[in-house]
């Protein structure tokens, strides 16, 4: 089924409808709610958040409804990213996770460092990187994880449950420094190592599938 | 002023985790565990000794922010207890234990006397994920958050 991505806006989204259709018809409704037809094209509004966005355009010729929903863009200083559309526990965790932009020295009562833009937005991008790659290579959506602010800068990425636990650490330094350790409690197995640019690390990759 | 003694393996050290260092399953962070920049490569503690886990939370109220001068408060810390003899043999990399007890007079506010301090230091870990899972393996609460201290 083709997807069209189209620059229309909520705002000229009744210009189109008036071009195509003579009158609108189509009515903003709750979140995910199909809003209408025209003829075989079916149009959607992904979400509220996304409205002011885009429109997404489907030719949807049997005119069975199907949710489709964008991919998720990711802003960060110099440059955009993008996670895919079935990754929405990890875009939560980093829409959470922009608060810690805002947290400066002294931040946990004591002595602690203030966040660093550069190191988390490292942190984020290889979120994005390894999150998109296992969703690709494996069909799998990777939990949620805490993104959390270390006192001396670094950025945790953490996954714990019963079974596992995985914590990578962006280290708060100019060279790229991340540290991994992930324990599956029930299989016994262990990985630990280290990352040093953007590139995938197949075996991390592999590893990472348990959390979903 | 106080001597330094030798803490055995069977002691217990306290170390504070602030609120917000709680994890959604109400254990600390792995990031809890992290060095405090400023006052050292070592993470401090209470020894058993001369404490409890209480009055080594009570303490936290007679220290003053750095940051501005206020008094902490001690119901925004919790309290997380290590056994020595695990810390020296089973965390990666082993760390030493140290009886570092603050004495000044007049008293420092900042840094408030206490005789039961003491300090976990080893080497650098090489991984410093792997050092503070370990860490998280070998404690547990002396003081828990209740779900809604979070």
């Amino acid at each position: 089924m083709p997807v069209i991505q189209t620059n229309y806006t909520s705002k000229n989204l009744s210009t189109y409808n008036k071009v195509k259709r003579g009158k609108p018809e189509w009515n903003l409704a709750e979140e995910g709610v199909i809003l209408g037809y025209h003829h075989k094209t079916t149009v959607r509004i992904p979400s509220k958040k996304h409205i002011q966005e885009n429109v997404y355009i489907s030719h949807d010729f049997d005119e069975k409804a199907s949710w489709i929903s964008p991919d998720h863009t990711i802003d960060l200083d110099n440059k955009s990213l993008i996670l895919k559309r079935g990754l929405v526990d990890v875009y939560e965790s980093i829409s959470n996770s922009r608060e810690l932009l805002f947290l400066e020295d002294g931040w946990d009562e004591e002595d602690a460092l203030g966040c660093n833009k550069s190191t988390y937005n490292r942190a984020i991008e290889i979120l994005v990187n390894y999150a998109n790659t296992i969703y690709s290579r494996y069909n799998l959506s990777i939990n949620q994880p805490e993104i959390n602010l270390g006192r001396d800068g670094s950025i945790d990425l953490e996954w714990r449950s019963e079974d596992y636990i995985l914590l990578i650490n962006i280290t708060n330094k100019e060279n790229f420094e991340v540290h991994y350790y992930g324990e599956d409690f029930k299989e016994k197995t262990i990985i630990k190592g280290f990352i040093e640019n953007f590139e995938i690390n197949d075996f991390l990759a592999f590893w990472m599938r348990k959390l979903s | 002023m106080w001597d330094t003694e030798e803490i055995n393996n069977e002691s217990n050290l306290f170390v504070r985790v602030a609120k917000s260092f709680i994890s959604k399953d109400n254990n600390p962070r792995a990031s809890a565990f992290t060095n405090t920049p400023k006052s050292g490569d070592n993470l401090s503690s209470d020894w058993d000794k001369y404490c409890t886990a209480e009055s080594s939370r009570e303490s936290i109220g007679k220290q003053k922010k750095f940051k501005d001068g206020t008094y902490k408060d001690p119901s925004l810390f919790f309290i997380w207890s290590f056994n020595s003899g695990e810390l020296r043999n089973e965390a990666v990399p082993n760390q030493e234990i140290e009886h570092d007890p603050v004495y000044n007079n007049p008293q420092d506010e900042y840094v408030p006397n206490n005789r039961a301090h003491s300090i976990i230091i080893g080497e650098k870990p090489e991984n410093n994920a792997e050092f503070r899972v370990s860490l998280l393996k070998i404690g547990h609460w002396a003081i828990a958050p209740n779900s809604e201290d979070k």
